[in-house]
């Protein structure tokens, strides 16, 4: 669950960079592997979001500020990850997806829906994409997909409904 | 896919979708952190200065990865990282045993007791045992230096320091020693068809170094252990309890034990049976697809896994699952040189003009 709010600075005693990363590692690594679909770019999206929390001096000990202002960073950094990928993927340089992104226990037909969702939304614009996936994967609320994403309400149900309707035709086409 | 079936399957699923991430993965993500800074430091350097027509092509071979290094501790181990730089990156094992997957072209150091080990780009272990180091090569070369002496040892060959007689030898699978087992509790079945046992790979490397032996555990455990995505331990529980039974649940999660535990070579004979013998099942269709991404992925048999991909497209000629299935079959082709990859990618073309695979497909297939 994303809180996305504003994140106010100067509430001390706030925590150090390694009690930071300690504490909300797993939680930004799970969250960017939902938006990527790639265990492969986990790694290294939450180097950056850790770099970024450092040279953003964050000073806050709130857990709701603090796991807000986490997940908008990540969720600005998947961006710009997936469009890389879009484009090396237009020049045949991309990787091969994970086939298995559900830990065991899944039915295989959960199994392979999902990795053929994911392979679905790789090929869809990213700002849908991530919109439509903190919507349905991470159930956040429309306000704060609108918020977390940086647009309007009125764009983000837009964004979201086009994926949808991708995903529908896909079905159709099956 | 319909809204409604993607819903559902994604309230059933949300929870297990998630990375492979645990304590040592975490640590070592941190200890890459001032790679990383470093690494940021020079990109906007270079940014200023250099004019990047191909913006997103080129960034995404000028930002490598903090690591060109898989580490991989087994059960309790524990192990530093000392120097992670742009040309090479050394370890420190302090405890039990480690697995160091390299890419080719980077070099790594691993030192253990009074032990250095370099490496450029293979898979090896090194395992400490009380104030000896055990090492072990998967594939590649690997040099060793003790007391300035170096020791190269070779894919398939283990070696100790302090040397043991006979300490460069090919590694033999070798079965543990029998131990007193519990009778497993298990519900009174009809008398089952049992899949014949896996030959373990190497399993004195991943007993954990105790003064006795462990005794057996319950026949449930492994599939426990593996539930929770632990398939290390899971792997070494599956040695020592019954074999799995005959059934495609229990032999697709040893599967996924085998290949997750880094032995996908005995990942082969349970996808196999539930193809051969329960193919009438729906689970059959993806048993065959696994089979076919070991082969190919994972032991590198491009054309015994291309007839996996095409055993998919046999079993479940309407599932979405055969789109799949057709692309890697003839990427398989193509990376086993076989002349019908071509036919077939036009075959693929026809058959799916929309796929998102289309382009990986032309490329194997040689089209245009």
């Amino acid at each position: 669950m994303i809180l996305a709010v504003p994140l106010r600075l100067a509430d001390p005693p706030a925590p150090s960079a390694d009690a930071l990363y300690r504490q909300y590692a797993r939680y930004v690594a799970r969250l960017a592997f939902r938006l990527v679909g790639r265990d492969g770019d986990v790694d290294d999206l939450v180097q950056d979001v850790f770099l970024a929390a450092t040279a953003a001096k964050v000073t806050s000990s709130n857990e709701h500020e603090l796991k807000g202002w986490l997940s908008t960073v990540t969720v600005r950094l998947a961006s710009k990850r997936l469009r890389r990928r879009r484009l090396a993927r237009f020049f045949g340089f991309d990787d091969a997806p994970d086939e298995r992104l559900l830990s065991p226990g899944a039915s295989p037909e959960t199994v392979t829906l999902v990795a053929q969702l994911y392979r679905r939304l790789d090929t869809l614009p990213t700002a849908e994409r991530l919109a439509w996936t903190l919507r349905h994967v991470e159930n956040e609320p429309l306000e704060e997909v609108a918020r977390v994403c940086g647009c309007s309400l009125a764009t983000a149900k837009r964004r979201i409904a086009a994926v949808q309707e991708a995903l529908t035709e896909t079905d159709h086409e099956a | 896919m319909k809204p409604e079936t993607l819903a559902q399957h994604l309230d059933e699923s949300r929870d297990r979708l998630e990375p492979r991430w645990d304590d040592a993965r975490e640590a070592h993500v941190q200890a890459g952190l001032p790679h990383r800074a470093r690494l940021h430091r020079r990109r906007r350097v270079a940014a200023g200065v250099v004019a990047v027509v191909l913006v997103g092509v080129i960034a995404s071979f000028a930002v490598p990865r903090a690591s060109q290094v898989r580490v991989e501790p087994i059960a309790d181990a524990r192990f530093e990282v000392v120097e992670q730089s742009k040309t090479r990156e050394a370890y420190r094992v302090e405890r039990g045993a480690v697995w160091f997957d390299v890419k080719p072209g980077r070099a790594v150091r691993v030192d253990a007791e009074e032990v250095e080990v370099e490496v450029l780009g293979t898979r090896f272990l090194v395992e400490r045992v009380d104030a000896r180091v055990h090492i072990v090569v998967d594939h590649g070369v690997v040099r060793a230096k003790w007391k300035g002496q170096l020791s190269t040892v070779n894919g398939g060959e283990e070696a100790w320091f302090p040397p043991r007689e006979k300490a460069l030898k090919a590694v033999e699978p070798a079965l543990p020693p029998p131990v007193e087992v519990a009778e497993p509790e298990v519900p009174a079945l009809p008398e089952p068809v049992v899949a014949p046992t896996p030959a373990p790979k190497n399993p004195r490397l991943l007993k954990p170094r105790t003064a006795e032996m462990i005794p057996t555990v319950s026949a449930q455990t492994w599939k426990e252990l593996a539930q929770a995505g632990e398939f290390e331990r899971a792997w070494e529980e599956m040695q020592k309890a019954v074999p799995p039974r005959d059934e495609p649940a229990e032999l697709l999660l040893a599967a996924d034990v085998a290949r997750l535990s880094r032995h996908p070579d005995q990942a082969l004979a349970p996808l196999r049976r539930i193809i051969e013998q329960h193919r009438t099942d729906p689970r059959a269709p993806l048993a065959a697809f696994t089979l076919g991404r070991v082969l190919l992925d994972d032991l590198g048999r491009p054309r015994e896994a291309a007839a996996a991909f095409e055993r998919v497209r046999t079993l479940a000629p309407d599932m979405p699952l055969a789109e799949d299935a057709f692309a890697r079959q003839i990427e398989a082709l193509f990376r086993g040189q076989a002349p019908e990859a071509r036919q077939l990618a036009e075959a693929f073309e026809k058959k799916y003009p929309t796929s998102a695979r289309l382009r990986a497909v032309r490329h194997f297939g040689g089209l245009p």
